[in-house]
């Protein structure tokens, strides 16, 4: 199972660590309790390295974590990806989601020109 | 379709896929090898690795990729299948069937299933490419396989296959991660792209965690086959959008491989999807575009055919159209054949029960229908008994395997046994299209098994013996199965020095089963090694055990209301036939009573009907002289402890004439014997509905049946009656003589 603690800094910052198994068996009950009704300050700090697995419904919730940041107009800083994360994201060939949060922005901000 | 559906369908499909593994071994065994039989073998072995592979069985995967580099090997010439390789090839396979029995974890916390996978992988090493045996030493998980199928061209862009992946949205709900898809085609090739598309995102307030948002665009390198790719996907097809476009292809190649095509029943897409035309999805659009534009126009418009569909679509050139659309034209005589569905065995067993029920009710209302005495209403249900009957014999019919699939079995069985004990021995099947109901031949291959290899241990001498009594060396073991009389006999023979009835004779003794003095026929001699506890092999083998099969083999024979008959001659070999009914669930029956209470006769055993008054009966014996053959006859009311009820004793005694003693004369086997009864009430259908464990005791009574009326009616078990009536006319007579002889004295 994983674990989610958020931290909400002075600095106008919200820190999102994650660790543990990230999968389709807790991915429901992470968004709904963790993500769903989240309040991000200007930034937000993602640790992702304690992430020990991590399968598709797992990057998904990642991928909506960072819909939610831009939802919100928040930026974003991974500070960290580790291993399991980035194995997927070599398979996938998904580095510049992870990594340059543009593209999520460009993305999305085209898909909501469109409708 | 759920994870655990899918898994189930994967067990399924790998047993068919062994099973086929080890009949084309078998055929090499005996020295056929060709081609065909090559691909075949290899076939089985990809699918099961591939299917493996999607669900993550790195197990099976990692086995089964060494064994099926080494079949590709074979087909590509590179070795030859040697008696050696086939030996070995024989242990993969079951190896494999052992693997696809244990899941991962299980296997890694079994030592002595992994002794085994990495002894039979060092067997498989002087057959095994260079490549395979690196990948070998170095790891034993799916990843070793990456390289295998991977282009030795990197420049090579005709190897290109793009695929295109809109998967279910229940796809992650139901167990399955594209992530498990990705990974295998890495191992077919390399993937050169990978476009995640996150398009289909909803906003936060509607996202669902558990629906699939992703789809990918991909462009793998790769020499697998358009069936290879599209295998990956092989679980998620259903509702799945999955477009798979092979790399360039020339027309005229497609046209050869059409020619090429086996005489068989292709439809035309199928032909397409062998050509690698098109992907069995791209196939199944296009017939749902026909079905809905057949719909749309209507009868008065001419639909487009389906070929001109997928031309319009630009998925296949037109010529490959036409050239399929001949080879169609060509099948379509066949069309109709080899067309089968799966279903749930459970599902079928309820048909038949409900079936059962649907006589049980048609009797009751041609019972009250004959009451009524309105003739347009007895004709109305006659003809509803005469369908009845129809819909009874056809859902009995779905029931019906051919026992075929069961006497292949033996193929392995005999070749093995015959190693072991060293001997030469052929296995001959005769009638493997023979029908049995699908619950006999489960329960058979038991029965079967100890009697295939008594008669290779015991019945079929070794090769010397043969060598100095004459005979071919080679020792002939036969498996037939044909109808005769009502019932199916399977009968189980061989050439070798029959049974030893000296010896059968002195161990009975020894055992203390006959009297030093009893004076029996071969008939009852051959019976005795169905007693518990008897062995006549002087040397105990592993193969055959300690004689504590054979009581079991009748038992198990007789649970199905059948019997064994042995035939045998000394030198020149034996013969065991065993004889059961057609089918177990509903018979034809003949309704008697005895004091009152109703019996089922089954038909199929019944020879004829007389009157007892009408002929002598042997004095102090239950035995009639019928035609001058000493027929000996049970009284049910006897057997069964009947007493009359009490309206039937008054009526009884108002009408003393109107008592009959009926004797229905039954057969079975060899054996002949009669069933006193009051009254003969005909003919009736019944279904068998078997008896508690509480009268499992009971002798002579194989089921119930519920009549018309409402009335219980019990199903005779005619074997063992007939087996009861001889043992009490042998005890009757010894105690008859006995008298006389004391009155002498």
């Amino acid at each position: 199972m994983a674990e989610i603690t958020i931290t909400q800094a002075n600095n106008d910052s919200t820190e999102i660590v994650i660790s543990g198994e990230l999968t389709i068996y807790c991915a429901m009950d992470v968004f709904q309790q963790h993500f769903k009704q989240i309040k991000l300050k200007s930034l937000t700090r993602l640790k992702l390295d304690n992430i020990t697995e991590i399968d598709t419904a797992g990057v998904q919730l990642l991928i909506m974590l960072m819909k939610i940041i831009n939802e919100q107009n928040s930026h974003y800083q991974i500070t960290s990806l580790g291993e399991a994360l980035t194995d997927y994201s070599n398979l996938f060939q998904l580095n510049r989601y992870f990594i340059d949060f543009e593209d999520i922005k460009v993305m999305t901000a085209s898909k909501a020109e469109v409708e | 379709m759920s994870l655990d559906d899918v898994l189930q369908t994967f067990y399924v499909e790998a047993q068919e896929h062994l099973e086929s593994m080890e009949n084309v071994l078998l055929k090499m065994d005996e020295g056929e090898c060709d081609n065909e039989m090559l691909n075949d073998i290899f076939r089985s072995a990809h699918t099961i690795k591939g299917s493996a592979g999607i669900f993550g069985l790195d197990h099976i995967v990692s086995f089964t990729h060494i064994v099926e580099n080494v079949l590709d090997r074979a087909r590509d010439n590179k070795i030859k299948i040697d008696k050696d390789l086939i030996d070995v090839m024989f242990k993969c396979r079951d190896h494999m069937q052992s693997l696809v029995a244990v899941t991962l974890d299980e296997f890694n916390g079994q030592t002595d299933l992994q002794k085994i996978d990495g002894d039979l992988l060092a067997a498989l090493a002087p057959w095994a490419s260079e490549e395979s045996n690196q990948t070998l030493a170095k790891t034993s998980t799916v990843t070793a396989s990456k390289n295998d199928n991977k282009p030795t061209d990197e420049g090579d862009n005709n190897k290109l296959w793009h695929i295109s992946l809109r998967l279910s949205t229940d796809c992650l709900r139901n167990g399955m991660d594209p992530l498990s898809f990705i990974k295998f085609l890495s191992s077919l090739g390399e993937i050169k792209h990978i476009e995640t598309i996150i398009d289909a995102f909803p906003d936060s307030a509607h996202f669902d965690a558990e629906t699939l948002y992703l789809a990918y665009e991909i462009a793998l390198q790769s020499d697998a086959s358009l069936e290879e790719i599209e295998n990956t996907f092989m679980f998620v097809q259903d509702d799945s959008n999955i477009t798979i476009l092979p790399p360039s292809a020339k027309i005229e190649d497609y046209l050869a491989l059409i020619d090429k095509l086996p005489e068989e029943n292709q439809r035309l897409g199928d032909i397409l999807v062998n050509c690698g035309s098109l992907t069995k999805h791209s196939l199944e659009q296009a017939l749902i575009s026909q079905s809905k534009e057949s719909t749309a126009s209507g009868e008065q418009t001419e639909t487009h055919k389906l070929g001109e569909l997928l031309t319009e679509q630009h998925k296949v050139p037109e010529e490959v159209v036409s050239a399929a659309l001949t080879k169609q034209t060509q099948n379509k005589s066949k069309k109709s054949e080899g067309k089968q569905i799966r279903i749930d065995s459970n599902r079928l067993d309820h048909l038949i029960n409900l079936i059962g029920e649907l006589v049980i009710n048609q009797q009751r209302i041609d019972l009250l229908s004959k009451y009524t005495k309105n003739t347009a209403l007895i004709e109305a249900v006659d003809d509803f008994d005469n369908f009845t009957n129809q819909i009874r014999d056809a859902a009995l019919s779905l029931r019906m395997i051919p026992i075929g699939a069961t006497f292949q079995r033996f193929k392995r069985l005999v070749r093995d046994t015959a190693q072991a004990l060293g001997k030469d021995v052929e296995l001959i099947i005769d009638g493997a299209d023979t029908e049995l109901d699908r619950l006999m031949v489960e329960k058979l291959g038991d029965p079967l098994t100890h009697i295939v290899r008594n008669a290779m241990d015991h019945g079929l001498e070794s090769i010397e013996a043969r060598k100095a009594a004459g005979k071919n060396i080679k020792g002939q073991l036969k498996l037939a199965a044909y109808h005769e009389g009502g019932h199916i006999i399977i009968a189980i023979s061989d050439d070798g020095n029959g049974i030893d009835k000296v010896r059968v004779r002195e161990k009975a003794i020894e055992k203390g089963i006959i009297h030093p003095d009893a004076e029996l026929s071969d008939n009852e001699l051959f019976q005795l090694i169905f007693h518990p506890g008897f062995s006549t092999a002087t040397e105990v083998t592993n193969l055959s055990g300690r004689g504590v099969g054979m009581d079991v083999v009748k038992r198990n024979v007789e649970a199905l209301q059948g019997s064994i008959d042995i035939r045998s001659q000394t030198g020149v070999g034996s013969e065991f036939k065993i004889r059961l009914p057609l089918t177990l669930a509903i018979i034809d029956g003949f309704h008697v009573e005895a004091s009152g209470t109703h019996f089922i006769i089954p038909q199929a055993t019944i020879i004829e009907c007389i009157n007892l008054a009408n002929h002598q009966d042997i004095k102090g014996r239950h035995c009639i002289n019928l035609r001058g053959e000493m027929i000996p006859y049970l009284k049910m009311s006897e057997i069964f402890k009947l007493t009359p009820s009490h309206e039937q004793t008054l009526a009884n005694n108002k009408m003393p004439h109107s008592i009959k003693r009926e004797l229905v004369i039954v057969q079975f086997g060899n054996d002949v014997a009669g069933i006193a009864v009051d009254r003969l009430n005909g003919e009736i259908q019944t279904v068998v509905k078997p008896l508690g464990p509480l009268f499992k005791a009971l002798k002579g009574i194989g089921g119930s049946s519920l009549l018309g009326n409402g009335e219980i009616a019990f199903i005779l078990d005619v074997p063992q009656l007939i087996e009861l009536a001889i043992a009490n006319e042998i005890a009757n007579k010894a105690s008859y003589l006995e008298s006389i002889h004391s009155q002498e004295k």
